[in-house]
């Protein structure tokens, strides 16, 4: 049995790597510190580096954003990943946001994932 | 199943409402005992025989019910209840009150809603708990506006709803804030005005978003009976239903969830339109959660007030005068202020006594009523006493 935590997850953006928790008992992905899948409640599940590769499924530009205001404005997205877990994460690209319609297949950028500390997405071309 | 139960032996006996502001100078219990001593005198009840009061808070932002009753005067309570889940809970509580009358622990009970939401704490600038902040606040995503405007870009990619649905939602705001002595924004604007207005976070400008407020709102729940001794039209509840799918860490996480294109409302409405034996058509107002404009789109389509991306030209059609659904006549959150829904439910009140005033829609006599957005909330049905 295992369990993807907060400190877990994190200490594997800081190398540059995503975690994905797949649980034992359906299948089910999902990328967000939890003691069971949410799809199940199956408690068994197995924590492993995720590929990065995935699709927009939403995302936002913020023109405002407390303690982000030298950022902005910057565009979150939130990734379905391939094996269906979402996440959030910042795109590398930021003159292209506006070309954005949902769906374009995106990779998890390592190297800035790295330095940021949190998922930074490329879009691929 | 059938969970008949209270519905249609129970109602709304009255609403009362203190003034919105960005500054009350007073503290948040002054406002909720104002509010329901307003809500008291219009159904002239005797307050010895209100027994219970039910509320509701988020961020600890609001007061206890128990202190509530006790600077009423009410003597001796039966029931209480005081809920920590923000904009979902409004019609939640009536029902609550409601189901606490029908069981016989309460005869007649107090719901309100009372905060210092702008010159306190404001839920714009608080954490939620849960887990989900963990991973939105390391990317930017620190405000709920952002979290709404994520699940509004997804109903938008599902639906094909645009920007100009948008604007639609905001122009209905504003048609019913200028008509409204209430609402803080009161402003009559045009789609140019809208379109000028600065983005927040894209696809949500400023005027897509409600404005926090201070101020108190309540209603008088009771059995019909007893509703039909006071002084007002009872407003009866017809059918009522609280509905949650596929919630992950906390609200609005949109981590698991499977169509945001629709939202509670979709998984709710056949539950809550079969008890009350009515259909979408048979609305004449339609007083629905709008914490920001993407959530009234989302819900107007949840509750199958008009199909998948209709949502817009639905207000487009009342903008231009068409006999279509009453969407929140007064303004609702967007132009009055964000009382959390409680307002809402007030405002369904008013309309069905006749007494909305300036905004008043003619022969209101079916309302809806809901209180969320994304993936759960609450609603109702309520309707006029046809004694």
């Amino acid at each position: 049995m295992a369990e993807l935590t907060q400190p877990m997850r994190e200490a594997a953006l800081g190398e540059g790597k995503l975690l994905v928790a797949k649980c034992a008992h359906c299948g089910s992905e999902q990328c967000f510190a939890a003691p069971s899948c949410f799809a199940c409640g199956g408690t068994r599940q197995d924590i492993a580096a995720h590929t990065g590769s995935g699709t927009v499924f939403s995302w936002v530009v913020n023109h405002r954003a407390f303690g982000y205001e030298a950022e902005t404005p910057f565009t979150v997205l939130l990734v379905e990943l391939d094996g269906g877990g979402r996440v959030y994460g910042r795109l590398l690209e930021e003159g292209l946001r506006s070309e954005l319609a949902g769906g374009e297949v995106v990779t998890l950028d390592s190297e800035a994932t790295r330095i940021a500390s949190y998922p930074v997405f490329s879009l691929s071309s | 199943m059938s969970v008949r139960a209270y519905h249609g032996s129970t109602a709304i006996a009255s609403a009362g409402m203190t003034a919105l502001s960005f500054a009350s100078g007073r503290s948040v219990l002054s406002l909720a005992v104002e509010a329901c001593n307003e809500a008291i005198a219009a159904s002239g009840i005797d307050r010895k025989d209100i027994d219970g009061v039910v509320t509701f808070s988020m961020y600890g932002d609001s007061v206890p019910s128990e202190s509530v009753g006790g600077a009423l005067g009410l003597g001796d309570l039966s029931y209480v209840m005081d809920f920590n889940q923000g904009g979902q809970s409004a019609a939640y509580m009536v029902m609550h009150a409601a189901m606490a009358v029908h069981c016989g622990l309460a005869k007649s009970v107090l719901v309100l809603r009372a905060l210092n939401g702008r010159s306190g704490i404001r839920v714009g600038h608080e954490k939620a708990s849960g887990g989900g902040t963990d991973l939105r606040y390391p990317v930017g995503l620190v405000a709920y506006p952002q979290v709404q405007a994520m699940w509004a870009r997804r109903f938008m990619i599902e639906t094909g709803a645009t920007e100009s649905d948008l604007a639609a939602a905001a122009l209905n705001a504003s048609r019913g804030g200028a008509a409204n002595p209430r609402a803080l924004r009161r402003k009559s604007i045009s789609e140019t005005d809208y379109f000028a207005s600065p983005y927040v976070t894209e696809p949500f400008r400023t005027l897509d978003c409600t404005i926090e407020v201070d101020g108190a709102c309540a209603v008088l729940v009771t059995s019909l009976e007893r509703a039909r001794d006071l002084s007002l039209k009872p407003v009866v509840i017809a059918g009522s239903g609280w509905h949650s799918h596929q919630f992950d860490l906390d609200m609005a996480s949109p981590l698991t969830y499977d169509k945001p294109g629709y939202n509670y409302g979709y998984h709710l409405r056949h539950r809550l339109y079969g008890l009350a034996d009515l259909k979408p058509d048979d609305l004449d107002v339609a007083s629905l959660y709008d914490c920001f404009t993407g959530v009234l789109l989302q819900n107007i389509e949840g509750f199958g007030l008009a199909g998948p991306g209709q949502s817009g030209q639905l207000l487009r059609r009342s903008l231009a005068g068409e006999d279509v659904v009453a969407v929140n006549p007064s303004g609702g959150l967007l132009a009055e202020g964000y009382l959390h829904g409680m307002n809402l439910v007030a405002d369904a009140v008013w309309q069905l006594q006749g007494r909305a005033g300036p905004t008043q829609v003619s022969d209101a006599e079916t309302a809806l009523v809901c209180s969320g957005g994304c993936m759960c909330g609450s609603a109702m049905i309520v309707v006029g006493d046809r004694r």
